[in-house]
């Protein structure tokens, strides 16, 4: 059996893509854009009563059942009361760091997530990480349109799993 | 990544390179907070 390297449209996950275009469309979006933002704006989990209190507009029970949806879609994570992963965002640290301009390091799930995040956000950014077979560090940018200079040799390597399992990257 | 994965060759999955790897994220994850103010 030989490694496979394959291309962004033979990767793609049919199961994947169903859940991300549940995102777009799901009621809770607005609710999915907020803690998203929550974890632009700052690297820290977000505290669940502490947002619903942030959607005056909105009864509480609301905001609460849009949250459980979504950690249900595993979508977001909460964890004793508190949200500490929402895609592409880790409030806990992993090997994935993304620097956003003016806001300091992020962590992110996986290197595809890292990537995501300058499209995302319409903005450049500076990812870091460690090649999984050396342990050399990387670090690279993306802007939304593409990644940046000296990438051409950088390899991200896309387990079976899709949800939410990391996926390495190497620099051989 | 070729010696990496030759050292446990059943691991599953696939190799891409990084700017296939962005398309991937592209499509998760481009425009939805595009509003962001810096």
């Amino acid at each position: 059996m030989a490694l496979l390297i394959k291309t962004a449209a033979e990767l793609v996950d049919p199961a994947l893509e169903a859940r991300w275009t549940t995102r777009r469309v799901a009621r809770e979006t607005e609710t999915l854009r907020a803690i998203l933002r929550a974890f632009v704006e700052r690297p820290d989990p977000i505290v669940v009563e502490e947002f619903i209190r942030a959607f005056p507009g909105q009864a509480s029970a609301d905001t609460r059942a849009a949250l459980t949806r979504l950690d249900e879609d595993d979508l977001i994570q909460i964890r004793d009361g508190r949200v500490d992963l929402a895609y592409p965002f880790s409030a806990t640290p992993t090997s994935f760091v993304v620097q956003l301009p003016g806001r300091g390091d992020r962590y992110v799930c996986c290197a595809i997530d890292a990537l995501g995040v300058a499209p995302m956000l319409g903005q450049s950014v500076r990812i870091r990480s460690r090649c999984h077979h050396c342990g050399e560090p990387l670090e690279l940018s993306a802007d939304p349109f593409g990644p940046g200079p000296g990438t051409e040799g950088v390899m991200v390597w896309a387990g079976k799993r899709w949800d939410g399992e990391q996926r390495a990257w190497t620099s051989t | 990544m070729r010696v990496w994965w030759e050292a446990d060759p059943t691991m599953e999955g696939a190799g891409t390179p990084v700017s296939e790897a962005f398309k991937l994220g592209e499509r998760v994850f481009g425009g939805l907070l595009k509003a962001q103010k810096p």
